[in-house]
């Protein structure tokens, strides 16, 4: 009986959690005799020969790095219902991968900026990019989505650490959280300790030499000097980095974000909190300046981080404006594109073989073509063409 | 010679019907129907004279009235002939060789009219045109109707239902005589109505000069339809398309525009159409990859699923899609109307990139049809078109 119930139990997880262990993800053959899944489930060792195809991310992995975001919400829960994260290897992921394993980490930092049209794959390759920075050993500083902490602030208030800035606090906690789960083990691993005291106020002192942990710790429990502990935080990457104790990562998704003219946040005098006034943004505008080296700072600029006037173009220098432009300059800009025909093809095989396209005609090159000029293959319009709702 | 027989006989059979009915007294008697055969040996009765008198006097009525209609159109052709003279001369052209087109054309710049409906401008036509038909003299001298059918008030309606029972019994007879024979002549006698359908009721009276009810007239056509699916109905073929008109086939009216090759020598056709108040101006180029373009923007310049399909649908049912590229403009107000002139402008380009079959197709899935729907007007004392205030009880 217990063999049984073993056995049982194991075929139920096997078909079930299909993606628990990428190893046991087979390669399922493309019903049109091309390939479109990988086994190979390191993003490290993806390669120009894995062009348009789904490699599987692990729950244990995907519940570590995007717990507090980074997939996009409609991707996510799409990944749900098809049993399994799969994410599609394409250019702009392949060449940011090739150029991050040949950086020389002696030279100052280099940015590199992800473009695009709203909907056309920016937000996956940068997750693409933070799964690699995990297995490559960086310590990631993740920022997911930065509109959120500016056009859906909770509270927003006037900074204890500096005069003219503003904190806030629930964001800041929550994105130490992510921080911290994120990089937890490595943290453990590195060992990094601060350079400063901090002193948060009479009886709160971080001192020199402690534990980069701690000064999360207290960030996660003290939300008044969360957003404080995060400028102190990234300072001391930085330095680290620099000093070569640890290489650091940075993706950030919505960059133009810091530089729109538009918040939620609205003083007693009716005048609003600008992106620029919030201390969150000093301390990552500082941290994607060049002047740090051991690391890497991936950014995505897209036109629906800023509001519907600003939403002209997709081009970088449209959405960073004057101040961005400059601050970024110079960056190494990437373009990503809508599907071309082999990672289209792929797509669809993939839909087809989870069972999400049923229809027949789905099957058949004139039912593709229909998806495909429907669609304009453009990813966003693609998955919204073919769901149920 | 055995149709004039086959026409005396049939007549015959009917006059002796009409006569059981109609001639109770002994003393009429009728050897023949025709109403040119004025010999008719007709006994003389006594009471006869005063019959024929009294009914000359209605007769005589009913004569002049026929004798001035007759002058009367008579006269009115005369008028028409000279005033189309006339008319010539003013215009300047040769009165011979002036048709009733020239006419037409010398009346609408002499007597330009602003009136909406074209029967209440001012026209000059042939009196046949203009005063409608009447039946010649229906009954002689003595008030004896020539149709052996006159009292059914219709004689020109039932003799023709008579006429197709006749036929009927004929191919009957025809069918048996090949059944006896063992013969299995097929012809399948409902393929030649193909592209054709029954007159309208209105063609059907003025044939008949006779009104006819809806009930008079389905009953007709129901019979025709009975008689045409007979197995020999091919044989009285004339006769039943005397009463069917052709249906034009909407492909072989359009004509289909040309295809003209531009700089790099690919084949191109342009077309405009309109829908609600929108325009678009297409071109349709062969040779191509699938390329869209919509003022400039990708498909997704349209943001609803079925906007994008509207743009599709064109090209997908003619397999045409990733082998021509399609440059579109559009404006105008909405979207709705902008996609559905698109929609058919992309349609009657592809005309010139396929085949007629697959034209008759485009045509009956309604691809080629400018839709005339307009929005509807909102009436006052309703807040919409159709919509009504609430309506109270009290």
């Amino acid at each position: 009986m217990m063999r049984y119930s073993r056995t049982c139990n194991i075929f139920r997880v096997w078909r079930r959690f299909s993606s628990i262990s990428a190893e046991s993800v087979p390669v399922t053959e493309s019903i049109t005799n091309g390939i479109f899944r990988t086994n190979e489930s390191n993003p490290v060792n993806h390669r120009v020969e894995h062009n348009s195809r789904f490699y599987s991310i692990s729950e244990p992995v995907k519940k570590q790095l995007f717990a507090g975001g980074g997939l996009p919400k409609e991707y996510q829960s799409l990944s749900e219902t098809l049993n399994g994260l799969c994410i599609m290897v394409r250019k702009p992921a392949i060449e940011l991968i090739h150029y991050l394993n040949k950086t020389n980490f002696d030279a100052p930092v280099l940015r590199y900026v992800l473009y695009g049209k709203t909907g056309v794959g920016k937000s996956l390759s940068l997750a693409h990019i933070v799964h690699y920075g995990s297995s490559a050993g960086f310590v990631l500083v993740h920022v997911p989505w930065v509109p959120k902490w500016f056009q859906y602030v909770k509270v927003a208030t006037p900074s204890s650490v500096h005069a003219n800035k503003y904190d806030q606090p629930i964001e800041a906690v929550e994105w130490l959280k992510h921080f911290s789960t994120q990089n937890g083990h490595l943290l453990d691993k590195l060992e990094l300790k601060t350079s400063n005291t901090y002193t948060w106020s009479k009886r709160e002192v971080t001192a020199e030499g402690s534990p980069l942990s701690e000064l999360i710790d207290l960030g996660l429990n003290r939300a008044k000097y969360a957003t404080g502990c995060i400028v102190a935080l990234l300072d001391e990457l930085k330095k680290a980095a620099s000093s070569k104790q640890c290489r650091v990562l940075v993706v950030i998704d919505g960059f133009n974000s810091f530089f729109s003219r538009k918040s939620n946040v609205i003083r007693e005098d009716k005048s609003m909190v600008l992106p620029s006034d919030f201390l969150l943004t000093d301390a990552l505008l500082s941290l994607t300046r060049n002047d740090w080296n051991n690391g890497a700072v991936v950014v995505s600029v897209d036109p629906s981080a800023h509001p519907p006037e600003l939403r002209e173009s997709p081009l970088p220098r449209y959405l960073l404006g004057k101040t961005g432009f400059e601050h970024l300059d110079p960056f190494v800009p990437i373009e990503v594109q809508n599907y071309n025909d082999k990672e289209f093809r792929s797509q669809i095989d993939y839909y087809i073989e989870r069972n999400w396209l049923q229809q027949p005609k789905a099957r058949t090159d004139n039912g593709r073509a229909e998806l495909s000029f429907t669609s304009g293959k453009h990813p966003y319009s693609l998955m919204r063409l073919v769901a149920p709702y | 010679m055995a149709a004039l027989r086959e026409v005396l006989n049939f007549n015959s059979k009917c006059f002796r019907g009409v006569r059981s009915y109609f001639c109770s007294s002994p003393a009429f008697q009728y050897s023949s129907l025709s109403p040119n055969n004025a010999s008719s040996n007709v006994q003389k009765l006594d009471f006869e004279e005063s019959d024929t008198k009294r009914m000359s006097k209605a007769m005589k009525s009913y004569m002049e009235r026929a004798k001035i209609h007759d002058n009367f159109i008579k006269e009115q052709l005369h008028q028409y002939n000279i005033g189309k003279r006339h008319l010539a001369n003013m215009m300047g052209k040769d009165p011979e060789f002036f048709t009733q087109h020239d006419v037409n054309e010398a009346i609408r710049y002499l007597f330009p009219s602003g009136l909406y409906d074209p029967r209440a401008r001012p026209m000059m036509k042939h009196p046949d045109e203009i005063y409608p038909k009447r039946k010649a003299a229906e009954f002689d001298m003595n008030g004896r109707p020539f149709h052996s059918l006159f009292y059914t008030s219709k004689p020109n309606y039932y003799n023709l239902l008579h006429d197709l029972a006749v036929k009927f019994k004929q191919l009957d007879n025809h069918e048996d005589k090949m059944i006896y024979r063992g013969i299995q002549d097929q012809q399948a006698s409902e393929l030649f109505l193909f592209g054709t359908d029954w007159v309208s009721k209105e063609s059907l009276e003025s044939v008949l000069l006779e009104s006819l009810t809806d009930s008079q007239y389905s009953n007709l056509i129901k019979t025709m339809e009975r008689f045409a699916q007979h197995r020999y109905a091919v044989r009285e073929k004339n006769f039943i398309m005397q009463f069917r008109h052709q249906l034009a086939a909407q492909t072989e009216i359009q004509k289909i525009p040309e295809l003209t090759r531009d700089e790099s020598n690919r084949p191109f056709t342009t077309f405009s159409a309109r829908r609600k108040r929108s325009n678009a101006f297409v071109k349709v180029i062969g040779e191509g990859t699938g390329l869209i373009s919509i003022n400039g923007e990708d498909i997704l310049y349209f943001k609803r699923k079925q906007d994008k399909e509207q743009i599709i649908f064109p090209l997908e049912f003619c397999n045409m899609l990733g082998k021509v590229d399609v440059v579109a403009t559009c404006e105008g107000v909405g979207m709705s109307g902008r996609v559905g002139s698109i929609r058919l402008a992309i349609a009657m380009c592809l005309r010139c990139f396929v085949d007629a079959e697959t034209i008759e197709r485009m045509r009956l899935a309604g691809l080629l049809s400018y839709d005339p729907r307009e929005r509807e007007r909102k009436k006052p004392g309703q807040p919409g078109a159709r919509e009504k205030f609430t309506w109270k009880k009290r």
